[in-house]
């Protein structure tokens, strides 16, 4: 199959109610030529049909099953309606959509196969979190140690993947914690990986998933599913 | 030493859960793959209160002095075991849960894309 020269932007929410409409319209402002994707994760609220209001294309996942089984749904869209390129921005408007296009240029200019959009690399005004930093640093170690890359920003969601990686993520499943672990996960399929520094906002509404005494958690999950990096294919 | 009270209550135990085990079985409630697992502890457990010296043998190759826990370290690791396997199918179950979820989404906007399509058409005959 080949592909068109088409852009998807995949947007995972869930209980988004309060962002979702200001993050279409950055999205629809900064990146006018691509089409726009919903995965609506199971959402009670008023999230689908807010989407639905900005004309763009909503799919609603019969329960909520959490963000990699919502971005993988995205991937299957993606590779089953042949885009040639795709990009993740986050529902929780902290991914600013002027910064896209930068991504898909790097995409395209340096031939890689994803570009992640890294809030550590210098001069971008942002201020993580104790846990968030040291977990990152932990990410920084193990990946630098499996994959011989060093990434600064495991976690960062605000990402672009070329065709290649679209068609990888869309067979397999990367757990419940897709940023870091996709990270290995493609540089062991022989994926071209950048990370560029980006401009992020602050989360404003809702609350992010991770605190101090779940970042705990959220590593031990992490570094235990990335032991499953190698196996063939996890559907 | 007499272990009649264990011999007893081990005999008691079993039957009791070979008979919940059946009745499960006849009501669907229980599909037979899973209830032989268990009619077979259960037939293990009654075969022990019959004749609990095997399990005082099994015990003093083990080295361990007092034959009941022998038993109970048995049943420790039988349990381990299964619930180790019960895990393995959860995640099976999920991940087959995950990809209907999946593809039910994508069939149903492929639907709504279809029937939207007929509509126009047929508003565009009409």
């Amino acid at each position: 199959m080949n592909a068109t020269n088409k852009t998807l932007i995949i947007v995972p929410a869930y209980q988004e109610e309060a962002n979702i409409l200001r993050v279409l319209e950055d999205i629809q402002a900064n990146l006018p030529q691509a089409d726009i994707l919903v995965i609506n994760d199971g959402s009670t609220d008023l999230t689908g049909s807010l989407a639905r209001s900005a004309a763009v294309k909503v799919i609603d996942l019969p329960f909520n099953m959490g963000i990699g089984a919502a971005v993988q749904t995205g991937f299957k869209y993606a590779w089953e309606n042949d885009y040639s390129e795709a990009m993740q921005i986050d529902g929780d408007y902290q991914h600013p959509a002027e910064e896209g296009p930068r991504l898909l240029q790097v995409l395209a200019e340096q031939k890689a196969d994803l570009v992640i959009g890294s809030r550590f690399i210098s001069l971008t005004g942002y201020k993580a979190s104790w846990a968030r930093r040291t977990g990152n640093r932990l990410f920084q170690w193990v990946n630098a140690l499996i994959v011989g890359q060093e990434i600064i920003d495991n976690t960062s969601g605000f990402r672009a993947y070329s065709r290649r990686a679209i068609e990888l993520l869309a067979q397999t499943y990367l757990g419940e914690y897709p940023e870091p672990e996709s990270i290995g996960y493609l540089k062991s399929r022989g994926c071209a990986i950048i990370e560029i520094p980006v401009k992020m906002r602050h989360r404003t509404g809702g609350r992010s998933s991770i605190t101090p005494l779940r970042s705990i958690y959220y590593m031990v999950r992490v570094l235990t599913s990335i032991l499953s990096f190698n196996k063939k294919s996890r559907r | 030493m007499n272990f009649l009270l264990l011999k007893i209550s081990t005999f008691f135990l079993s039957v009791f859960v070979l008979v919940w085990i059946l009745s499960l079985v006849r009501r669907r409630q229980l599909i037979e793959e899973y209830s032989f697992l268990w009619i077979c502890i259960a037939g293990v457990f009654l075969g022990l209160s019959f004749f609990h010296p095997i399990m005082d043998k099994v015990a003093y190759w083990l080295g361990i002095e007092y034959g009941p826990s022998a038993l109970f370290l048995f049943f420790n690791v039988v349990t381990l075991f299964i619930l180790i396997h019960v895990s393995i199918q959860l995640s099976d179950y999920k991940s087959k849960k995950r990809l209907l979820a999946q593809e039910i989404a994508l069939l149903r906007d492929k639907v709504e894309d279809l029937s939207r399509k007929m509509k126009s058409h047929e508003s565009a005959n009409l």
